[in-house]
């Protein structure tokens, strides 16, 4: 049973990653908030935190919702995990509640768990792996954008076009598993 | 990130349905018909919202973009379940979608990035399905159907012509500012 979790977390990171290979928070990953490698661990750890009680909720919700209806539940549970964040942390200045809520990571984790008929602590599990996920592959888009940002890029490439085709390599990294 | 026009960065922000359904010509069809459903039905709401209530918030919009995307997806179902079928969990990704809740509020800009999302999509379906399988629309293409390079239907092709693309806008957006 162990083993079988850590490959489900092992595959979440790095084989089935859900930024690289599902594209999901793809747009946030890529443009940390803010360089320093606190703030991405800050960053990643919420957006953990707010993926697996997302996913907790949603799969409770999904055994007494009708299917159609999830869309619209999932997105008032991120909501509320959000608001809930703030409230417990009483530390406002460093959650973005917009970066947080505007994730496609949450709100698409959260929907691909359920879609994939996984059980509750599979659910959990992997909730808890595309957060992990989501904070290696912030970390790794900053530390190379720290070093292109050293070079000389085309003008129309700064920015996002090269912050983009990075992660093409990465991908193709990961693809390679 | 603000080397990029403002454009560049709001089609950037659609990045996740954007990379994940354009494989090919019908699925990025699917999901530019998903997108800018959900987008023009939640600025048509959000600008009768208005009229209701001065007041702006953040979660409002987001509660309307779910709506929304609950909604196309529900009609998806009922009279494209074909393309429906494609798209998966990305058509309920657009309820928290950056892109949306950012576009959504103004009219003009609802109708502008409409516009560039789809013909981005399109653009980028089209060069992938060419590329990556040979075909387009299903029907072959001589030279590229016996010459295809796999990997641009897979992730680390999907970005690759997407910065190439987003490089596209962005100095188009340059050259027209």
């Amino acid at each position: 049973m162990i083993k079988a979790l850590f490959a489900i977390i092992s595959a979440c990171i790095l084989a089935d990653n859900y930024v690289l290979v599902s594209f999901l928070g793809v747009e946030k990953a890529s443009c940390p908030t803010g360089k320093s490698d606190r703030t991405i661990l800050d960053k990643g750890l919420q957006v953990t935190v707010v993926t697996v009680i997302a996913t907790v909720i949603s799969f409770a919700l999904s055994l007494v919702l009708p299917s159609y209806l999830m869309t619209l539940a999932t997105a008032v549970v991120i909501i509320l995990a959000v608001e809930c964040l703030v409230l417990v942390t009483k530390n406002n200045e460093h959650i973005c509640k917009a970066s947080l809520l505007l994730n496609s990571a949450v709100i698409g984790t959260s929907l691909k768990v359920l879609a994939s008929g996984a059980t509750f602590v599979e659910s959990l599990v992997k909730a808890l792996g595309a957060g992990l996920g989501y904070m290696i592959i912030s970390f790794a888009i900053c530390g190379i954008m720290d070093r292109i940002n050293q070079k000389y890029v085309p003008s129309a490439f700064k920015g996002l076009p090269i912050t983009v085709a990075a992660m093409s390599i990465i991908a193709m990294v990961v693809f390679a598993f | 990130m603000n080397k990029n026009g403002k454009y560049t960065t709001l089609l950037f922000l659609g990045a996740c349905p954007a990379l994940a359904a354009t494989a090919s010509v019908q699925a990025s069809l699917a999901i530019a018909i998903a997108t800018v459903a959900v987008l023009v039905i939640s600025g048509l709401l959000l600008a009768v919202l208005r009229l209701l209530c001065k007041q702006e918030s953040l979660t409002v919009t987001l509660i309307t973009t779910a709506f929304a995307s609950s909604l196309v997806q529900m009609l998806m179902a009922a009279f494209l379940p074909k393309y429906y079928a494609m798209l998966g969990i990305y058509v309920a990704v657009c309820a928290m979608n950056a892109m949306i809740a950012e576009a959504a509020p103004s009219v003009k800009k609802t109708v502008t990035t409409a516009v560039l999302y789809a013909a981005l999509v399109i653009i980028m379906g089209m060069i992938r399905e060419v590329l990556g399988a040979g075909t387009l629309m299903s029907v072959e293409v001589p030279f590229f159907s016996t010459h295809y390079v796999n990997v641009f239907a897979k992730a680390p092709g999907a970005f690759l012509v997407f910065s190439i693309l987003l490089a596209l806008a962005n100095a188009c957006e340059k050259e027209v500012n």
